[in-house]
């Protein structure tokens, strides 16, 4: 009896598997398969697989970047501004909103007062 | 003798690099062993062909990824061992117990017909039972001689597990065939 575990193949088994795996119109088959290897689509590079791949998250990094870069600038100019306009405009302001009798600049008065 | 082993050495680096001669030549070489493969694991023979036709086309997109320094033959059948399972889960497609397409016009004396086919009724009973991936390993190794290795590459399971799995098949045919007069050489 043959050892289930011999390193040689059975010949009985293989005589069935033979049977069994003999498939319909090898001839065809392999004519179809040749036919196929004449018209390959072109191959992928590499870069082309990794653009593929990338092209919807590139978009979606670019869109984010930008973003985030939009917010910086936006933020960026806002602090500039409160910093431009903060100390200087509660005085302005006051000058601009009450300008009272006695609100002119005293050099101002002085020179008037000279001519 | 197997096809690897006249293959010429250097088809493997031109497929790499993208040659479809060489890469055809490659595969041409592996035609029946890939059907017999996909259809140990698909059971249709007309499937089984989809299924080399798609491996075929999958592992030329992905041929520059191999690597020409080692065998083709395990890398290719891969594929379409990978490609079978997958159409398998998608179809689950299973013919367990009908008879193989290969022999239905008997040329042979009644005697001998009705022997051949409850011989392959056995078979494809028995074959039928298995697990793909057992089905796989006993047609690699007892059908087309390949090593424990390269079966495991193929269907990428342990070299043991291979074993275990011709083993468990082995036993399951020699059962089928168990009371059936053995065939003369």
């Amino acid at each position: 009896m043959t050892d289930l575990f011999q390193p040689d193949p059975d010949r009985r088994i293989r005589q069935a598997l033979r049977s069994y795996f003999s498939g319909p119109d090898p001839d065809g088959y392999g004519d179809r398969l040749a036919s196929i290897m004449g018209r390959l689509p072109g191959r992928d590079t590499g870069w082309e697989i990794l653009a593929g791949w990338a092209r919807p998250r590139v978009l979606a990094a670019a869109m984010a970047a930008g973003f985030l870069l939009g917010m910086t600038m936006w933020q960026q100019w806002q602090g500039r501004l409160s910093r431009v306009a903060g100390p200087q405009s509660p005085v302005s302001v006051a000058l601009l909103e009450n300008p009272g009798p006695g609100a002119a600049i005293p050099a101002i008065n002085a020179a008037l007062e000279d001519r | 003798m197997r096809t690897t082993d006249v293959t010429p050495t250097g088809f493997e680096q031109a497929a790499q690099r993208g040659d479809p001669d060489a890469f055809g030549r490659l595969v041409l070489g592996l035609a029946h062993t890939a059907r017999q493969v996909a259809y140990a694991v698909v059971g249709n023979w007309d499937e089984a062909e989809d299924v080399v036709q798609d491996a075929t086309l999958s592992a030329w997109q992905a041929v520059a990824r191999f690597d020409p320094t080692r065998p083709f033959r395990p890398w290719f059948l891969r594929i379409v061992s990978n490609a079978a399972l997958d159409h398998l889960r998608r179809r689950r497609v299973r013919q367990t117990e009908s008879l193989p397409e290969s022999i239905e016009a008997p040329g042979v004396s009644p005697e001998r017909w009705t022997e051949q086919v409850l011989l392959a009724e056995r078979v494809a009973v028995a074959l039928g039972r298995l697990p793909e991936r057992q089905r796989v390993a006993v047609m690699l190794f007892d059908l087309e001689g390949h090593s424990h290795a390269e079966i495991a590459t193929v269907i990428g399971v342990p070299e043991g597990t291979v074993r275990s799995y011709v083993f468990h098949a082995r036993r399951a045919l020699r059962q089928a065939l168990g009371t059936l007069a053995e065939e003369p050489a």
